[in-house]
């Protein structure tokens, strides 16, 4: 596949030399990034194999399309033309400045480039060139996914005119998303550090995880809900600073043959400044960016310093809640890892997210009125979905503790006289409970306070005993790891739905269980003692975990 | 002995990041010279390397390769010399001969007579067997033969190398320096900077010590052998002021006991 887009690159030699560029070795820098792309994702997306897939390309081209399934529908289905419009420019303008940051920034900020091309006699045109072209062709795979299945339907409902002006600005859409991104890139390293830059992107992924989650699940639902059919569409002000209402703008101009004032901008606008913005990324925030990631190699040699006061928290907590230097030990270095590693939060902070998600799904479900539903919320019992769901987060978590790309430091535990593996396992456990659990209960708890009110109190106090136990609970009958002790691409996905099936009926039949008792708040409150003998109980019996109980 | 001519000069050349790094260095390294370069970690080996190879295009002062002026020429420069840089940076995902396919296209060698050459440079360096493996799971000494050969399969006529023996074995190490001394032979220029002094002391015509950016001894092994006395470890920590090896070392078993 790489040969059919390179011999499309040739195309374009004449092109490339007259900007500057050396066609020979740009086209030798872009086959070696197609092919590293390939590899890279081989390992993101399955499992690890040596095999190369031969049409990544097109793979990669059948998945975006069908992420546009969805978008081809609202096209489709939604009756107002420009909000049909508005709803698929978005989303090509998010999907694209999205995944710029997301996907794209590992590609962006790798320096490698500048110790492994720097060197050898390749001009800076050339090099800027590749990367651009890279870039282009990544972004060309996306946006043609993307929009192959809103294409055909434009393509049906209104004829093959339209559809050539619907490419055109989906091209324009493309480099606003582009000059957008770039902007965000720009502004961003003006202010932050690298690190702060790689956490700030860490940060966009989890939302972008989330939101994609959330997107897919609830949009459906709320349009479903929602007057589409008398909906009618009024120009205001500030709709000329949202770039997807200029496309459809543009679209509805075009295809209504209207000419009025408003129209006319919006028009305008979806012309001129995506062209406007694309000089401005090639003739001024290009060089700029360059120069910036230039300098990043360099700057990388100094030493990061952790700030240190909020760990003397930490070490309060841990001193409280363990109970010998080896739990104190996992729990601190867990603690802190599980604050700091880009790569476990990318994982695991995005379940935060889903329990606001699943949250909203059962409280829609089956209810046809928004409004009428959450003026009724305070009389439901919903709460306890929510004190459960969170759960998820200590599920995922339990799920990624094993695993890290730094496996081999585990032979601290093997070299150490570490007789009782067991307290590495509740030290490790504890943290997880208090650095993801606890914020997302309290988080939680808040928001249930403020819509039932104080009588969900006993509820919230009876749910984190509850939650505790299930961890709990569950750390004992899975099979038991040290933590960041094994290779990722280790993992083995036998038996991964069974026991998330096993966890999801268990966690369900402790949330019945609790709504059934929240009825009579007296005997929750005489459970508790109960709860916590078994907390204590099992908490004991895992922490005696002996090395034959490991696996390693 | 060969032509004195400078391939290699540089004058009062100076590098400031957020402190002075490399401060009025001024050295001449001429044709078929080993040049030894050594110092302390953080003394600028690595940033005068990279000057001059033209990696690091802005300083102040002048240097030049092969008469050559560095900051108007950079890329005829990087044409005729190879360099291996400290940090075993490579595409680790590719294979050793797609690896150095790539390399060898930025260099605008003919295609089948790179895969050739570097395949056989490959079996030179036992890594024979690995030629079709991705190096993602190559040793440290396996990545560091890879970008020996990287740096040399345009066979350049000055070589800059930065710690290149690092995390290769005892033989690799002899083999490397085997090269070296050869490619000397053959009227290539060297420039090396390392950490094992023994192997600076042997096959070194001249070194050159800098401590905290500032050239503080450059000639012959037995020239700085009148400065200080002893092998080049007794040269070089008695000229970078580190004498206090052993009361360090005493402290350090001290705090342990404690």
């Amino acid at each position: 596949m790489n040969t059919t887009l390179l011999k499309f690159l040739d195309l374009f030699r004449g092109l490339y030399t007259r900007l500057g560029a050396d066609y020979e070795q740009l086209r030798a820098i872009v086959d070696i990034k197609l092919m590293m792309d390939n590899r890279r994702q081989g390992v993101s997306y399955r499992r690890k194999t040596d095999k190369e897939p031969g049409n990544a390309f097109i793979m990669t081209l059948v998945v975006y399309s069908i992420f546009g399934i969805f978008v081809a529908l609202a096209l489709y289905m939604i009756p107002s033309f420009i909000l049909s419009m508005i709803v698929f420019f978005s989303y090509i303008i998010v999907m694209i400045s999205m995944t710029l940051i997301t996907d794209f920034s590992s590609i962006l900020l790798d320096t490698s480039d500048n110790t492994i091309i720097l060197p050898r006699p390749v001009n800076g045109q050339t090099l800027f060139a590749a990367r651009l072209t890279h870039i282009l062709l990544y972004l060309g795979q996306l946006a043609i996914g993307l929009s192959l299945l809103p294409a055909l339907v434009v393509i049906i409902k209104y004829g093959i005119v339209l559809f050539v002006f619907f490419l055109l600005a989906i091209v324009l859409s493309v480099l606003t998303a582009v000059f957008l991104t770039n902007t965000f890139y720009l502004l961003v390293m003006q202010f932050a550090s690298e690190e702060k830059l790689k956490n700030i992107i860490n940060y966009f992924q989890i939302i972008m995880a989330i939101s994609i989650m959330g997107g897919y699940q609830i949009l459906p639902r709320v349009m479903e809900r929602m007057d589409i059919e008398q909906y009618i569409f009024e120009v205001h002000w500030w709709h000329f600073l949202l770039p997807p209402v200029w496309m459809a703008g543009a679209m509805e101009s075009i295809h209504f043959h209207l000419l009025d004032g408003a129209h006319i901008g919006l028009t305008f606008c979806a012309l001129v400044l995506p062209v406007t913005g694309a000089y401005l990324v090639n003739k001024y925030l290009s060089p700029v960016f360059s120069k910036k990631l230039g300098s990043m190699g360099a700057s990388s040699e100094q030493v990061q310093k952790v700030k240190t006061e909020k760990e003397s928290f930490v070490d309060k907590i841990s001193t409280w809640i363990t109970s010998n230097p080896f739990e104190q030990g996992a729990f601190d270095v867990i603690y802190k890892i599980l604050g700091r590693d880009r790569k476990l939060k990318l994982k695991i902070y995005p379940a935060f997210g889903y329990i606001l998600v699943f949250g909203l799904i059962f409280m829609m479900q089956g209810k046809k009125d928004f409004a009428d539903t959450w003026h009724n919320l305070p009389n439901t019992e919903y709460h306890i979905v929510l004190i459960y769901l969170t759960f998820m987060v200590l599920q995922v978590a339990l799920h990624e503790i094993p695993y890290s790309d730094d496996f081999k430091a585990s032979w601290v535990y093997f070299s150490t006289p570490l007789d009782k593996p067991g307290e590495i396992l509740s030290g490790t456990l504890k943290a997880i409970f208090v650095r993801l659990f606890i914020p997302a209960y309290l988080g939680i708890s808040i928001i249930i306070l403020a819509i039932w009110g104080i009588r969900a109190a006993e509820d919230i106090v009876f749910g984190i005993f509850n939650n505790f136990l299930m961890l709990l609970t569950l750390s004992l009958i899975n099979k038991r790891h040290l933590p960041f002790s094994m290779a990722p691409n280790v993992r083995s996905q036998s038996g991964n739905i069974a026991r998330a099936f096993i966890t999801f009926f268990l966690i369900g039949l402790l949330g019945f269980a609790h709504y059934l008792l929240s009825k009579q708040p007296m005997i929750q409150w005489a459970v508790m003692p109960v709860q916590i003998g078994l907390i204590f109980l099992l908490l004991r019996s895992y922490k005696r975990t002996r090395w034959e109980q490991l696996t390693l | 002995m060969e032509s004195l001519s400078p391939v290699i000069t540089t004058s009062n050349l100076s590098k400031t990041y957020e402190v002075p790094v490399l401060k009025n260095i001024n050295l001449t390294v001429n044709a078929g010279e080993i040049i030894g370069y050594i110092g302390p970690n953080g003394a600028g080996k690595s940033t005068t390397i990279k000057i001059l190879t033209g990696i690091i295009p802005d300083y102040d002062g002048e240097a030049s390769v092969l008469g050559l002026d560095i900051r108007k020429n950079a890329l005829e420069v990087k044409r005729k010399i190879g360099y291996i840089p400290e940090n075993a940076a490579l595409y680790d995902t590719l294979t050793p001969v797609e690896y150095l396919h790539f390399i060898g296209q930025l260099y605008k060698m003919e295609r089948t007579a790179v895969d050739k050459k570097a395949k056989e440079l490959l079996n030179v360096f036992e890594l024979g067997n690995y030629t079709d493996a991705r190096m993602t799971t190559f040793s440290k000494g396996m990545r560091q033969k890879v970008l020996l050969i990287a740096g040399m399969i345009h066979n350049p006529s000055i070589l800059f190398l930065d710690e290149p023996l690092s995390g290769l074995d005892a033989n690799a190490v002899i083999l490397v320096k085997e090269i070296l001394t050869q490619l000397k032979r053959g009227g290539k220029t060297i420039f090396y900077s390392s950490h094992l002094m023994d192997v600076v002391e042997k096959i070194s015509d001249r070194i050159m010590i800098i401590n905290k950016g500032e050239m503080i001894a450059n000639g012959t092994f037995e020239e700085l052998n009148t400065q200080a006395r002893g092998s080049l470890e007794n040269i070089f920590t008695e000229l970078t002021g580190n004498k206090e090896h052993s009361t360090a070392a005493g402290q350090f078993i001290n705090i342990l006991e404690n």
